[in-house]
């Protein structure tokens, strides 16, 4: 993890809520983004209101290739997603091309990524909820670059929340979408489907990034199911680093940071009953 | 280095006068990744108690208006694992290092003292009796003079290091407590720890934090702070570290002139990780600017105002 400047590139509104950020970031040698990780960035001009940084988990990674690139050394185009919900969010909403950000990142453990079984390439599950599709997203083009199929289950509240679906159907063999308004895909939850579509056998290895009550649905299904996955968490963060212990949740081997021995955890290792 | 940032508490010299708040910088592991920690004056670790601590259930924190709610619960491996995990990194950063140490009785504040005695590049014991957070000992030993005296006097009594004695702000009178930590042989206070607040989730109409209340840290709590360490400059002789919504050079610069001869940020790291980089170095510009040979000749210097 490094704190930079990151530039802005562009930023796109997407419906009222959401917004897509694009960031011209320096490349960091000694720890490279990956799929699952998140960044920290600080969304205020100058004195302490918001106090603390907004996280945000990678929504795409990739080299920058334009001529400029000689000028200014090698940098990456790390993209994020978020919704705007507060003061914090407020002031990002509003960042415009070439403005600057203070950024600290890569941060945390990403995806781990499947294991390569000779000649026998698995199909692999990605179930998002809301907001929790943007590392996702990240993974599923990790995956199908290295020859996965890549299935996935996308729930929202209604039409506005499902984002990026055609990237997803280039991206994806197969897009199940389910809303609670039924206004596009299935109505009712991503877990009524799974549990319609999933049996032990349609899949190796599951990822998933949502709210909590979906999460632990999806990880209870998954379990009886038999097939093992990851969780992506979110909880309250402060310093993001791992050194305030503000973030933890509960795992079999008692609290562990969000922030450093997560996002990203074997799911059945995260105990997420209250 | 240049010496005119660097301090004295008792007998342990700082390199400068920027230490890190207790709890928010863990054992240093994690911000060395950011940032050469060897420049802080000081680096407080984490409160270490007597058996390892699982800590408080989340949410463990809530942002509040230019300040943060915590109810961490002193999470931490216990003070064997950290004399044999955590001591060896410490030793290697050349910077002073104190070690706060957290019991829930005398007899395990003595237990902790007694355990560190036995080990080198530890400079001082910083004694926790101000955790708002904890069922136990913590805050319950620091809010009455004689209590205080007492945790003091045992843990002097078994250890040859200074001891720092850490109050809490939630106190009808500041200076009551700290004279009788100094009676009791304290060689220098700290304050000030967060002060007891809480914050209501609307939708779930519940606390936020899962242990309903919690410490209140951040600039929101700067003025109070500050008040606290003039009243005991006032109050006592001996040394005072002083802490409480530092992010700036120009906040260092409050306490040292309220009173502090250190100052430590805490939150405010979490606010700009690289805080202690810039403030050193303007602190420095500082010393320049108004033509001050040692950052020393200002502590407690607004107390010489004249009031008409």
């Amino acid at each position: 993890m490094v704190k930079f400047q990151a530039l802005v590139i562009n930023q796109t509104c997407l419906g009222e809520e959401f917004f897509h950020l694009k960031l011209s970031t320096p490349v960091v040698q000694s720890s490279p983004a990956l799929p699952g990780q998140f960044i920290h960035i600080y969304c205020r001009e100058s004195g302490t209101d918001p106090l603390l940084p907004r996280p945000l988990s990678l929504f795409r990674i990739y080299p920058r290739t334009t001529a400029a690139d000689s000028e200014v050394g090698a940098r990456e185009i790390w993209e994020v997603l978020y919704k705007k919900v507060g003061k914090g969010t407020a002031w990002l909403s509003r960042r415009k091309a070439n403005d600057a950000l203070e950024v600290l990142g890569p941060l945390g453990r990403g995806f781990s990524l499947p294991q390569e079984t000779a000649g026998k390439p698995g199909r692999i599950l990605l179930i998002a909820g809301g907001i929790g599709m943007p590392p996702l997203f990240a993974l599923g083009e990790e995956l199908s670059k290295r020859g996965r199929e890549v299935i996935l289950f996308y729930g929202g509240r209604s039409k506005q929340d499902l984002l990026f679906l055609q990237e997803w159907r280039d991206l994806a063999s197969q897009v199940y979408l389910v809303t609670e308004d039924g206004s596009i895909g299935r109505s009712g939850l991503v877990t009524d489907l799974l549990r319609e579509k999933v049996q032990p056998q349609s899949a190796d290895f599951y990822y998933a990034c949502g709210p909590r009550p979906m999460l632990q649905a999806v990880q209870d299904l998954m379990n009886r199911l038999a097939i093992p996955g990851e969780l992506s968490l979110e909880e309250r963060m402060a310093c993001g680093v791992g050194a305030c212990l503000g973030c933890v949740t509960r795992t079999t081997h008692g609290y562990k940071r969000v922030c450093r021995e997560g996002p990203v955890f074997p799911a059945d290792e995260v105990i997420l009953d209250e | 280095m240049n010496n005119h940032l660097s301090v004295r508490i008792g007998e342990v010299t700082l390199k400068n006068p920027l230490l890190t708040a207790s709890g928010t910088f863990g054992f240093a592991r994690e911000y060395s990744e950011l940032f050469d920690v060897s420049l802080l004056g000081g680096i407080v670790v984490k409160g270490i108690t007597l058996q390892p601590k699982e800590g408080n259930p989340p949410p463990r924190i809530a942002e509040t208006p230019s300040g943060l709610l915590n109810a961490i619960g002193l999470q931490n491996p216990g003070v064997r694992r950290f004399v044999t995990e955590e001591l060896p990194v410490l030793r290697r950063i050349d910077t002073t290092v104190i070690a706060n140490i957290a019991g829930s009785t005398l007899e395990e504040f003595a237990e902790i003292a007694k355990i560190l005695q036995a080990e080198t590049g530890i400079a001082a014991l910083e004694l926790n009796i101000s955790c708002p957070n904890v069922r136990q000992g913590g805050m319950a030993f620091g809010v009455h003079p004689e209590s205080a005296a007492k945790v003091t006097e045992v843990v002097k009594k078994h250890t040859t290091l200074p001891v720092w004695v850490k109050l809490s702000p939630n106190v009808t009178d500041i200076t009551e407590i700290a004279k009788a930590v100094e009676e009791a042989g304290a060689d220098a206070i700290t304050l000030i720890n967060t002060l007891l607040g809480m914050a209501i989730d609307l939708e779930k109409r519940r606390p936020v934090l899962g242990n309903i209340f919690g410490g209140l840290s951040g600039p929101a709590v700067k003025p109070v702070a500050l008040r606290m360490v003039w009243q005991v400059y006032e109050a006592v002789k001996i040394p005072i570290i002083g802490m409480g919504g530092v992010t700036s050079a120009r906040d260092v610069l409050e306490f040292i002139m309220a009173g502090a001869s250190a100052v430590a940020i805490g939150t405010g790291l979490f606010t700009q990780p690289l805080a202690p980089v810039g403030i050193l170095q303007e602190l420095e510009e500082f010393l320049v600017k108004e033509d001050v040979a040692q950052i020393t000749e200002l502590t407690g210097v607004a107390h010489n105002f004249s009031a008409r």
